[in-house]
C-alpha cells in the first residue's frame, strides 16, 4: 500500500481509538442488531403459542416458499425468514451508519478542525487521500458489521439449533452481503459524504445529508417484509454490480475533480 | 531563484485580493512579508503553496509554473507553518510522526529528528501530551516542529513568534538562523513581529490592500530612503536645542523627541559644541539607527509608494 494513503488511515485509525464517546456511538446499533433483536426473536422461538400464531402470517411465507429450505418445518418458517431475510438488509444499517459518522467526521472534520489546509500543504495527491480517508471508513465499518454477524449466527446456530433441529446461519445471501455487496455500499456512503463535504461547514450536516442512504435499505426491508421485492442472492448480484460502477464513477470524479482552492476558500 | 512572482494578481469572487505582484526569494535569503491585516500576506502564501492559483501572471517555486492541484513534488520542498490547527487528539509525537511520514522521512529519521527538536524547541516533557492540552505557545512551537522537520528548501513562517515567550522566541531564530547559514534553506515569513526584524531578514516586501508598496534588499531600502544621518538629542531645553539645529539642518521632535539629520558624519560635533557654548546641559547625543519598523511605517502611512521608491535607487 502507498505510504501516503496507509499514512492517513493510520493517523484517522489513531483519531477514532482516542474518541471513547465515538467508539461507544459506533458500537449500539452492531449491540441491538446483533445481540438484543435475535435473542429477543429467539426467545419467542422457543414459545409455542407464538410460533403457532405466527402461521397465520401465510401471505408472507407465500413469497419466500421458494427459497426456504424444504427441512424447515411449518411453524417455524416465520421465524426462519425473519432471523435470514428480514435482518439481512438490516444489517447493511450498520456498516453504512458508521462509515457515515467516521467519514464524516475524518473527512468534513478536517475542515471543521481547520487541519484540512495542512494536509493540502502537504505532497499527498487527491487520490491518496480520498482513498486514504476511504479505507480508514470502510475498514473499522466492515470489520464491525462482521464481527456483529458472527455473533448473532453464532447466537443464532447455538440457541437456534433447538428449533430449527440445524445450523442455519450463515446462507449462500449472507456471506455475499458480507463480502460483497456491504463494502460495496459502504464505499458509496462514504463517497457520498465526500461529495457533499466540499458544500457543508459541519460534520454534522454532513451527516444528515447522508443519512439518507439508509432509506432505501428501510424500503428494502419493507418490500421484503410485504413480499414486493425478495432480497435474495441475485437481488443482491445485482445490487452490486450496479453499485461498483457507480462507486467506480464516483471515485474518478471525485478524484479528479477535488479543487483545493473551492476546499480552502469553503472553509 | 526560489520564489518567482510575476505580475501576479488574485480575484476572490469580484475583488482584487492581490493586484499585480512582483518579488523574487532568493536562495539561502530571508524574506519578510509584511502587511498589515487583510493586505493579501495568507493569499500569497497560498499561491506560493498553490493552494490558489493566480487570476492572471505567473507563480515559480524552484524554477517551475505552479498550479492549483499539481503540485506535490514542489510541496514536498516546502515547510509551512500557518495558523492551521494540529491534531488535537493525538499527542505531540504522534502529530509528528504523521507529518514526517507524509513527507515521506523513514522511520528512523522522524525519531532522530524528533528527539533533535524536541531538545531544541524544549518539549522533551510534552512528548506523550495531547495537543489539545498544550498552550498556544506550545501548539505554536509543535507548529514550527512539523514545518521543519523533513527539512525544506523553503520554509514558509506565517507569524512564527505568535504566543512564544522572549526566549523561546530568540531560541526559535536563532534555530532559524542555523537553517539559513548550514543548510541554505530560504525562509518566507509573514510577521507584525517588526522590533528586531533587520537583524536576521534579507529582503522585504510590504503588501496593502492587495497592493506592492516595496519590496528589496532590507538595508538597501532603508539607507536609500534615510541617506542622512539621524541623531536624537536630549537635552533639558528641547525647544531651544531644535532651533539650534534647525540652524545646521532637517531637525524636528518626533514622539517628544529632538531628531536632527546630518548630511556628514562629523556634523554632529559642530552641533553639539553650538548647544554647549549655548549653555544647555546635554544629558545624551545617539546616533538614531532605522529600522525595518520605521520603513514599514513610512510606507503603509502612505508616504512612500513603489512607485516613488524608484526615485530613491
Amino acid at each position: 500500500m502507498n505510504i501516503h494513503i496507509k499514512t492517513i488511515y493510520k493517523k484517522e485509525l489513531l483519531e477514532i481509538k482516542q474518541d471513547k464517546p465515538l467508539i461507544a456511538s459506533l458500537l449500539a446499533l452492531p449491540l441491538i442488531l446483533g445481540v438484543i433483536f435475535p435473542t429477543i426473536f429467539l426467545s419467542l422461538g422457543y414459545d409455542k403459542s407464538f410460533l403457532l400464531s405466527t402461521e397465520k402470517i401465510s401471505p408472507m411465507i407465500k413469497h419466500f416458499s421458494s427459497i426456504i429450505p424444504n427441512d424447515i418445518n411449518g411453524h417455524t418458517e416465520i421465524l426462519y425468514i425473519i432471523l435470514m431475510y428480514i435482518f439481512l438488509p438490516l444489517f447493511l444499517i450498520i456498516p453504512i451508519s458508521i462509515s457515515n459518522v467516521i467519514s464524516s467526521s475524518s473527512f468534513v472534520g478536517e475542515k471543521e478542525n481547520k487541519t484540512i489546509e495542512g494536509l493540502l500543504n502537504t505532497p499527498i495527491t487527491n487520490k491518496e487521500l480520498v482513498f486514504g480517508k476511504i479505507l480508514s471508513s470502510v475498514i473499522p465499518s466492515i470489520l464491525i458489521t462482521w464481527i456483529s454477524m458472527f455473533i448473532y449466527g453464532i447466537l443464532i446456530d447455538v440457541f437456534g439449533f433447538n428449533i430449527f433441529n440445524k445450523i442455519i446461519f450463515p446462507n449462500f445471501e449472507w456471506i455475499f452481503m458480507a463480502l460483497i455487496l456491504a463494502p460495496m455500499i459502504t464505499i458509496l456512503s462514504i463517497q457520498l459524504v465526500i461529495c457533499i463535504s466540499s458544500r457543508v461547514k459541519t460534520s454534522k450536516s454532513a451527516q444528515s445529508v447522508a443519512i439518507v442512504f439508509i432509506f432505501p435499505i428501510v424500503a428494502f426491508v419493507i418490500s421484503q417484509a410485504s413480499g414486493l421485492l425478495i432480497f435474495g442472492i441475485w437481488m443482491e448480484i445485482l445490487l452490486s454490480f450496479i453499485i461498483l460502477i457507480i462507486n467506480i464513477i464516483i471515485f474518478y470524479s471525485i478524484t479528479t475533480k477535488i479543487d483545493r482552492e473551492k476546499l480552502i476558500l469553503n472553509l | 531563484m526560489i520564489v518567482n512572482f510575476e505580475n501576479v494578481s488574485k480575484k476572490i469572487g469580484s475583488n482584487y485580493i492581490l493586484e499585480n505582484i512582483n518579488f523574487d526569494i532568493k536562495k539561502g535569503h530571508v524574506f519578510a512579508l509584511l502587511g498589515p491585516n487583510g493586505a493579501g500576506k495568507t493569499t500569497t502564501l497560498r499561491l506560493i503553496t498553490g493552494l490558489l492559483s493566480a487570476t492572471n501572471g505567473e507563480v515559480k517555486v524552484f524554477g517551475k509554473k505552479i498550479s492549483s492541484n499539481k503540485n506535490n513534488k514542489i510541496r514536498q520542498n516546502i515547510g509551512i507553518q500557518n495558523d492551521c490547527s494540529l491534531y488535537e487528539k493525538l499527542t505531540v509525537n504522534q502529530n509528528l510522526k504523521f507529518w514526517g511520514k507524509l513527507y515521506g522521512i523513514d522511520s528512523n529519521k522522524i525519531k532522530d529528528k524528533i528527539n533533535e527538536l524536541t531538545n531544541i524547541f524544549k518539549m522533551n516533557n510534552k512528548l506523550n501530551s495531547k495537543v489539545s492540552t498544550l498552550s498556544k505557545g506550545m501548539k505554536q512551537k509543535v507548529l514550527i516542529m512539523r514545518a521543519i522537520m523533513h527539512e525544506p528548501r523553503l520554509l514558509i513562517l506565517d507569524e512564527p513568534t505568535s504566543g512564544l515567550d522572549p526566549q523561546m522566541i530568540e531560541d526559535v531564530i536563532s534555530y532559524l538562523d542555523v537553517l539559513v547559514k548550514k543548510f541554505n534553506t530560504s525562509i518566507l515569513m509573514a510577521t507584525h513581529q517588526l522590533q528586531g526584524l533587520e537583524d536576521f531578514v534579507d529582503d522585504i516586501a510590504i503588501i496593502n490592500s492587495g497592493k506592492l508598496m516595496l519590496n528589496g534588499n532590507a538595508k538597501k531600502l532603508i539607507n536609500n530612503r534615510w541617506k542622512n544621518y539621524v541623531y536624537e538629542i536630549d537635552s533639558d531645553h528641547n525647544d531651544i536645542a531644535l532651533n539650534i539645529c534647525l540652524k545646521y539642518g532637517n531637525s524636528y521632535i518626533k514622539n517628544g523627541k529632538l531628531l536632527t539629520e546630518c548630511i556628514k558624519r562629523n556634523e554632529i560635533s559642530n552641533i553639539s559644541k553650538a548647544l554647549f557654548d549655548y549653555g544647555l546641559n546635554i544629558y545624551g547625543i545617539v546616533e538614531h539607527k532605522h529600522t525595518i519598523k520605521d520603513m514599514y511605517f513610512e510606507t503603509i502611512k502612505g508616504e512612500m509608494n513603489e512607485y516613488s521608491y524608484k526615485n530613491y535607487i
